[in-house]
Formats: C-alpha cells, structure tokens, sequence
C-alpha cells in the first residue's frame, strides 16, 4: 500500500521571549493510504502542533514531510495553500464556519475557490456533490440554514462534508468531538469511520479514549516525541467496542496515562 | 483596576486610537481657532466702524455739479429733523493709467483690481485713517498714504515710490503710512482712498476730477436714502450705509466660517469612527463584558470602563488642539489686525477653552449612546461563546451556491455588505460626504468659467477679445458717450493700421432716475446702454430686449421688488425731462448685484454723465482663442488692457476662481488623505474582528492572495455604492447649496456639472486612495496565525 504521509525527524521549536521551547522532537511516523490513526498524549504533549505542522499550516523547524510523494517542508506559501484547499480536508473541534454563509455555501466555498475559473458546469458538479454529501451526512435539510441555526452535531458533520467537498487526499482532525454531546459524538465518528472505509486517510487528535478506539492504530505522544504505538486493526460494524476500548486502554494505563 | 484596562486597550489599538487622537486634536483646533476669530472680527467691525467715525450714510458722488443743490436740501433735512447734520469732505477722482509704482527700482502698472481710485486729504471727522499702530498721523508733502490691502496686492512697502502722472508733469510720492481706513480699505468695498498734505492735494485737483463725499448722519438711513433717491440728483454715484460697511467686513468671517464647517465634518467624521470602533470592542470582548455582568457588575459599571479609554483620548486630543489654536488662532487675528483697529487684539483663551470642552463633552457623550449596546451583551452570551441561543432570525445575504459565475472573493464582499448594511452604511456616509466635499468646489469652478457665468456678466463667450482702458492720457477719464465712441473709433482705427478689420460695440453705464406711472419711489438705478443694435448675447429670461427708443428691460429682482411686469410703463429722467418707456423684457445677471436695466442702444444718452464704461466688445477674423487674441494684442497695443471674457469675470469676483484653482488639488489631496486615514483605520477594525474568519480561511486553503483579494474588493464595493449614492446628493446639493450661494451675486445660474470630472477622475483619485489604504492595512493578514481560528465567535 502507498504511503499517505512519511514523516522523518520532525521538530518544531517556538521561541518566546528567546527562550526556546522545543515542542516536537524529532518525530517519525508512517501513514499508509486509506489507514485511519489517532494520536492521542497528555495536555500539551504536542499533538496539535503535530497535526498543523504535518498539514503544512505551520512550518517545521527541521525534519522532513513527504506527503504522496511531495515534500511538503520544502514547499513554499502559495504552493502549501493550494494542497491543503485541493488535497487536503480539514476538521476542526470548533465548528469553524463563515457565519455570513449558510451551510451549503459554506460547504461549496473551498470547492468554488479550487475551481476558480471553471465556472458554470464545474460548479454545477461541486453542487451535486454537496448536496449528495449533505444527504449522506444527514444535514439536507438545514443546507439553506445560517451557522448558528443548527446543532453542533449538525455544524460538525457539516464541516465533514467542506472537508470533504474537494475529494482530498487525507483528512486531518483536531478534536472532532471535543465540542460535542455523546449522541453526536457518535454520528460524527460513524461518518469519519464511512468515510474511511471508503479509502479515505484520517488523522485525528484526541483526548477521548471512546474516537481512538474507532481508529485502525493509535500514537502516544509525549513531551513532543512519539513513546509508543498500539495497533487496534481496522474498525468495523460487528466488532465489540468494549473490548477495543479495554485493550486500549490497558495500553494507555502502561503509558501512565 | 481602570488604569490597567485603559492601559492594556491603549497598547492593543495603538493605530486606531492614534487617529481617533489625530481627529479630535484638528477638530479642536479648527473649531477653537475659527470660533474665536468669528467673535473677534465681530466686535472689532463694530469697534473699528466707531472709531473711525463712519457716518450712518456716505454719499459717493460723481461730480461736483449737484453740491450746491444737495447742500441747499440737505440743510433742510437738518430743519425737519430728517437727519443731525452732515459733512462734506473733496475727493478727487484718479485714472488707472495716471498711476505707477515704483518698488526696488522697477516701475509698474497699480494693480486695482477694479477698485474706483479717489486721492483726499487726512479726514478729521468722518471716515477717518489710521496709521498701523491704530493712531492719526500728519503726511508731509511729497508724502502719501495708502491702505494695507491696496500694499499687499501690490507688494509695496513704505519707501516705495508713487508716481502720479498730472497732465503733462508727473508728480512723486513717498510711501510713508499704511492706513487702516474703515470706508476705503476694504477690498469688498471697490473704492481705494490714497491720502496726501493739503498742499499736494491743491496740486493734484487742478489736473484731476473732483468729486465728494456727503458724510450724513441720520437716525433712520434707510428712511433718508429713499428721500434721496428721489430728489433725482443726477451727480450721486452711490449711497453706502453703516450697515453696508458691516457686512463688507462680515466677508472676513468667511475664512473663519470654512474652518467651523471643516471642524464640524472632522467632529462628524471622530463620530462615526468613535461608534465603529466602539461597536467592535464591545462585539469583539463579548466574553468579557458577560463574565463581568455574571460577577455582578452593573451596566453603568461597565460602561464607565470603556469610557475611561476614549474619555483619555478625546481630553488628550483636546489638550494638544488647544494648545495649538492658541497660535493659529493669534495668526488668524493678526490677518484681521493688518486691516483694521482692535480694540483687542488677543485671542480668547476662554472661548478656545469652550470649544476644547464641547468637543470633549460631545464626544464623551456620543460615546456613552453608542455604549448602549452593552446592555445586550449578557452573562449567557459569554458562557455560550457569543451564542444568544436565538436560532432563528433572518438571514441577509446572498447564496454562492446559486451563483454560477461569481467570483468567490467578489460574492464574500458583496455578501459581506449585504448581511451587514448598517456596518457598512456608516463607511459610505463618510465616503459620501468626502466625495460630495470635492464635487463642491469643482462644480463651484466649472460653473465660474462656464458660457453662462459669462453671459451673466453680459460679456459674449464667443466675441473675439474685450479691451479696457482704452483712454488715452491726454482724453482723461470718459464722462459721456459720445467720449466713448469717439474713442471706441480712434481705437478701430489704429486696429485697422495694423491690419484687424474690427467691429467694436461698448457698454456704456449711467444711473438714472427711473419710477412707476404709479408715481412709486424713484430709483437711482444702474442702467446699461449696449451700444450695439445686434447684441445677441445678451439674454432675456422673458420677453425681448429693447430695440426702439421708447424700450427699456429691468432685471428679475427689479421686476419682482416693483411688481412691475412686462408691457408696464415706467418713466426714466434724461436730460432733465420725464421720458416715458415700456418694459419688453426682463433677464437675470451680476451687473450691480443684480438690481439694474438696460436701455435700448437708440435712444440718445449723450448729455447724461457717463458714470463708467464696463468694456469693449472687439469682434475680427481670428482663429485664436479670447486668451489667446488677448495675449497677442496686449503685446501690439500695451497701452490698452486687452482680456478674455473669462478674465473680466475673474476679475470682477474678485479672482475667487484663481483661489479655488490652486486649492482644489491641495484640497483633493488633504480630503484623500484623511479617507485614507478612515480607511486605514476601519480595515484594520474589520481585520481584528475577523481574525479568526481569516484563519479558518487560511486553514482551508485559500491563498493570502485571495483573502486579501477579498477586503480589497469589499472595500472597493462600499466606495464604488458611495460613489453612485453621492451623484444625486451632490445634485441636491448643487440646488440648495450652491445655487443660493451664486444667487447671493444677484441672479441664478444653472450650476454647470463636468460629470466625468466631478463623478469619474476626481472620485477615481479618491477610490485608488482607499485602495492603497486598504492594500496597507490588509498587508496584516499575512500575519494572522491560524491559531486565531480561536477568536472565531
């Protein structure tokens, strides 16, 4: 299987007030295509900072991003905002949408802008495409709706279907649950967990042990390295969550979690 | 706890807060500056109108032929109480060309301006002259005195030379006095009184005209000079009350009263900036303004922490703009001091005080309204992240998804305005005034150099050059038409020695006794006899012009004050009999502020004293322009004073367009600059408060190109809305600004709109400007973190 993401020696460092703070530390991780992996760690750990360094919405201090061949630490402004637009989805634990928009306008935009220049027919299939994954993410009927007129779990799934709308590559997320109830929790997990059946690559933050178990392997991070690994196997429908739940969370008792 | 808050706000928005500090300082200055010049002028008129002891009414006259007459009726006057006394004080009357001036060993023509010259001696009643220091002072002979304005325009200081051409002798004078002189110093006034020793001015009278002037003092002027007008003395000139003079003087206020209004639109501007920046704090620190409430504190509580900062700003704005208004201000009254005897000279500090506190005061007020939206920010909103837990409400706005070929940073602009009209409207009032601000002064001069300016002036656009002074030193001064001819001739034949075959028409000007068959009062009215038979320039607003020798037309304001109408009769007194005329017309123009007639070019005028010409139409084969011909025939014939028809306007309003030339690009350029200021300041509240919008924009992909493609073409949309929204205003205010203005000068006048000047270039220079403006704020986008996403509400 081809590599989504190959990372080697990755560090990032902040300074403030010249105090260094050296919050990834020489990071290495293999990502395959299709697979879906959590990375999980303490506050502070890194994990944030990992997801937007690999993603290319911060730089690297040193170390290396291959992402499907390209690297990504060489590329220059321009060149990572149009990868992250065409190549890349986003999910964020705040709902982030423009709140001038609707639903469906916010959902198209990123698409509209990948194609600017390909006007009528082009966005006659990018709104085909939205309204297909609005209906399969169960949000058509608030499409017209503005952002504060739905539920969070609503506004969630409906960031599921921007990041999705330019058919990308890999999708990062950041806490996609953080900000929701249980029951939503749970339909936002199972359309991530759809989509990754359907071949999608995911890489996802959290804190909360109930989304890591849905992921095929999860990443430890601590004090900015990478202490451990636990493979969990591809999730699906007729296994028993309890028990990945219980493995892992042995492992992430042995952690000190 | 105040002090820390206003701090750590001061720090946050150093740019806003230093423009917001910018505007209250120049309102102030402007403000306390103009104010304390309009109350000084107003009082020093008075004082100076007092100590010079201007009589209620100055007779002018224009010969000495009626003296014994007038002198016989107004003693009567005395007998019936009519009026106290009266004073007559010998003036006589001097030619343009019989003056030169000598300064740095180079000699030159005296530049009038128009004004009628007069020569006297020191007055020791009425109307008298002061020297610079405000004191009477003795000239002796070979000495001469002149006013301060009459100096300045000709760049004279005392010890430069004056030379007066008497015949065939010419007589030197030294310039030792720069008067103050209340009835002739005045450029508005259009006389200018030189002062020389008794013995000079025996000299001077044997060579020149005499004339005089009546001082009269009268409880009721307005009473005597209706009296007067109708004793049908022929020799008067002209009537100037006290009243008049104030008025005159009241145009030194004009200045002041610009710089009130500038002050004004500066305090507006500070207004609207204030309630912008207010709003988005108070938008932006919902969180904190909740959590605040949740603790308990009160509205007012609150309130006063905000209005902590802006009342630092505005008291130091305040402070800094008075204390520069105390300079500007003394500059200002030392302009007015030149011209005239102050009683004080000093500038108010305690009006410049008055006006630092009501900027204070309105402003903090203003400020303490627009922080009535805190009232709606409550503990909930805070706790919910900005979120009322309203969910329904209307939505604004357009759909993108329906757009199938708008560019998606043109629809997230003009979505922008559309779901935030009232944002947006306080940007486009203020881009609105600006670009109403810069059609005034251009439809000011367009209308100025129009065709019809000219007409108004009864002056032919299309004529091929006018010439004035075309008296010969040897012919004096014109005192009757058939002097005019005879020189309007001379003047065709030596046009004709030079190969210009031209036709010349003049305009001669008399004031006649004319009245109503009603036996009405008889007015001393300024007739014009366009001695042309085919004078077609001249325009009627109604009926025709008067052709037969029996045929007169009034002006419009003449009409309407008589309740004459066209086919009336009225009887005008030439050469001492009553001759009956009909009215076959009626027009509308700025000869004697509007109030005049105009008599047929066949009756015969030649016995009635000429009281001036006003100039002379030249029409040859030329292919050159009015400036041009102007030009070339000045350098052939240097003794007459050869002008376009542009150039007699100019000259008779006293060169207000050369003024409003040379300021409108500095203008342009100083309104430019503070919209770009405005701009700079509200791109960078609408960049802190989408922050997070930008950073989410970022995360997804969109270019930093496109995001400030975005801001750029929003701000572009609001100046391009303003630009249309302010045509028809700046239409409507052409009509009930402008148009009153001109009609001050006695007539109407369409005011003349070069629309691609007015609406396109000089709108376009003010659109590249806030472009540039918001291209320099937006810069700051590259610096948003995503991280910001976080202030995303």
């Amino acid at each position: 299987m081809m590599e989504a993401l190959n990372i080697t020696n990755l560090c990032k460092t902040y300074v403030v007030n010249k105090r260094s703070n050296n919050v990834l530390r020489n990071v290495n991780l293999k990502i395959e295509q299709g697979e879906m992996v959590a990375v999980m760690g303490p506050s502070g750990s890194g994990k944030t900072t990992l997801l937007y360094t690999i993603s290319g919405m911060d730089r690297a201090t040193a170390g290396s991003v291959d992402f499907f061949g390209r690297e990504l630490t060489d590329m220059k402004g321009n060149e990572m905002s149009d990868l992250r637009l065409r190549e890349m989805g986003f999910v964020f634990q705040q709902m982030y949408m423009l709140k001038n928009l609707s639903i469906y306008d916010n959902i198209v935009l990123p698409a509209y802008q990948a194609q600017a220049g390909h006007h009528k027919a082009g966005r006659a299939d990018i709104c085909e495409r939205a309204v297909m994954l609005m209906k399969k993410l169960g949000i058509s009927e608030v499409s017209e709706n503005a952002v504060n007129e739905v539920s969070g779990g609503q506004l969630q799934r409906a960031c599921i279907c921007r990041s999705l709308i330019n058919q990308p590559k890999i999708i990062f997320a950041d806490e996609p649950t953080g900000a929701l109830n249980k029951q939503s929790s749970g339909e936002v997990m199972d359309e991530l967990n759809r989509i990754n059946h359907e071949g999608m690559s995911i890489l996802l933050v959290t804190h909360d042990m109930k989304v890591a178990s849905r992921c095929e392997r999860v990443l430890y991070i601590e004090d900015g390295t990478i202490r451990d690994e636990f493979a969990l196997g591809k999730w699906d429908i007729t296994q028993d969550m309890r028990v990945r739940e219980r493995n892992l969370n042995d492992w992430l008792i042995k952690l000190g979690w | 706890m105040n002090f820390r808050i206003l701090q750590r706000d001061m720090m946050k928005r150093k740019g806003v807060n230093m423009i917001l500090f910018l505007f209250i300082t120049l309102a102030t200055v402007f403000l306390a500056s103009s104010v304390n010049n309009i109350l000084v002028v107003n009082s020093a008129v008075e004082y100076f109108i007092d100590y010079a002891n201007v009589p209620d009414i100055n007779i002018v006259m224009k010969s000495e032929t009626d003296t014994e007459k007038i002198n016989a009726w107004l003693d009567q006057q005395i007998q019936k109480g009519a009026i106290e006394r009266y004073h007559y004080q010998a003036l006589r009357t001097l030619s343009e060309k019989a003056v030169r001036i000598s300064a740095n060993g180079k000699e030159k023509k005296l530049d009038t301006k128009g004004d009628s010259l007069y020569v006297g001696t020191i007055p020791d009643e009425f109307n008298q002259a002061f020297d610079e220091s405000g004191k009477r002072f003795t000239l002796k002979s070979g000495e001469i005195a002149m006013s301060g304005s009459m100096m300045e325009r000709n760049h004279l200081k005392l010890g430069d030379t004056f030379l007066l051409k008497l015949g065939d002798e010419t007589k030197t004078f030294q310039i030792t006095v720069k008067t103050k002189d209340a009835a002739f110093g005045n450029e508005m006034a259009g006389m200018s009184r030189f002062l020389v020793n008794d013995r000079d001015f025996r000299d001077i009278s044997k060579n020149t005209l005499g004339i005089g002037l009546y001082d009269v003092v009268s409880k009721d002027a307005f009473a005597f000079t209706q009296k007067l007008d109708n004793q049908g003395f022929t020799s008067i000139a002209n009537t100037v009350t006290r009243d008049m003079y104030r008025k005159i003087y009241s145009f030194d206020m004009i200045m002041a009263g610009l710089l009130i209004l500038i002050g004004v639109c500066l305090i507006l501007i500070a207004l609207l900036v204030l309630r912008f920046t207010l709003v988005f704090t108070i938008e932006e620190q919902y969180q904190e303004i909740g959590i605040l409430k949740a603790i308990g504190l009160r509205d007012n509580a609150i309130r006063k922490l905000y209005l902590v900062k802006y009342f630092a700003i505005v008291m130091a704005g305040a402070v800094l703009g008075l204390g520069i208004s105390v300079p500007v201000s003394t500059m200002m009254i030392a302009g007015i001091n030149s011209n005239m005897v102050m009683e004080n000279s000093s500038a108010h500090l305690g009006v410049s005080i008055l006006c630092a506190v009501f900027v204070v005061v309105l402003v903090l007020a203003f400020c303490y309204f627009c922080t009535r939206r805190l009232s709606r920010v409550s503990a909930i909103t805070a706790i919910r992240g900005g979120d009322i837990g309203e969910r329904y409400h209307k939505r604004y706005g357009l759909l993108l998804h329906k757009r199938k070929y708008m560019p998606v940073i043109l629809y997230l602009g003009s979505n922008d305005i559309l779901s935030h009209l009232k944002r947006y409207t306080v940007l486009i009032i203020t881009f609105c005034i600006s670009f109403i601000l810069i059609t005034i002064p251009l439809n000011t001069l367009n209308t100025m150099r129009s065709d019809e300016m000219v007409k108004k002036f009864l002056l032919d656009p299309n004529s091929s050059v006018y010439v004035r002074q075309i008296e010969l030193e040897s012919e004096g001064k014109y005192m009757d038409v058939n002097a005019l001819n005879a020189g309007i001739d001379r003047l065709q034949k030596e046009l004709k020695a030079e190969g210009y075959d031209a036709k010349l028409h003049g305009e001669a000007i008399f004031f006649l006794q004319i009245k109503g068959l009603d036996a009405s009062q008889t007015m001393n009215l300024m007739s014009v006899q366009i001695l042309d038979q085919n004078a077609s320039y001249a325009q009627y607003s109604s009926g025709s012009a008067p052709k037969l020798e029996n045929e007169i037309a009034f002006s419009e304001y003449i009409m309407k004050h008589k309740g004459w109408e066209i086919g009336d009769y009225v009887t005008v007194l030439i050469n001492g009999k009553e001759r009956t005329m009909i009215i076959t017309g009626t027009y509308s123009d700025y000869m004697q502020l509007g109030k005049s007639a105009r008599v047929n070019p066949n009756i015969d005028l030649s016995q009635e004293i000429m009281f001036d010409y006003w100039t002379i139409m030249v029409n040859m084969k030329t292919d050159m322009t009015q400036e041009e011909t102007a030009v070339k025939m000045q350098k052939l014939f240097p003794d007459y004073e050869w002008m376009s028809a542009q150039q007699l306007v100019d000259s008779n309003i006293g060169g207000i367009q050369d003024i409003l030339d040379e300021l409108l690009l500095p203008m342009t350029a100083m309104l430019c600059l503070v919209i770009m200021l405005i701009t700079l300041l509200m791109e960078k509240l609408f960049i802190t408060r989408e922050k997070g919008e930008i950073a989410m924009m970022k995360s997804i992909g969109f270019r930093y190109s496109a995001i400030r493609s975005w801001q750029i073409i929003r701000m572009s949309l609001v100046v391009l809305t303003s630009m249309f929204i302010s045509i028809p205003l700046s239409l409507l205010s052409n009509q009930f600004l402008l148009k009153p203005i001109f009609a001050i000068m006695g007539a109407e006048v369409q005011i003349q709109v070069d629309a691609v000047q007015a609406y396109l270039l000089y709108p376009a220079g003010l659109l590249i400007g806030i472009i540039l403006a918001t291209i320099l704020a937006t810069r700051s986008i590259k610096y948003v973190d995503i991280r910001e996403m976080n202030n995303l509400e």
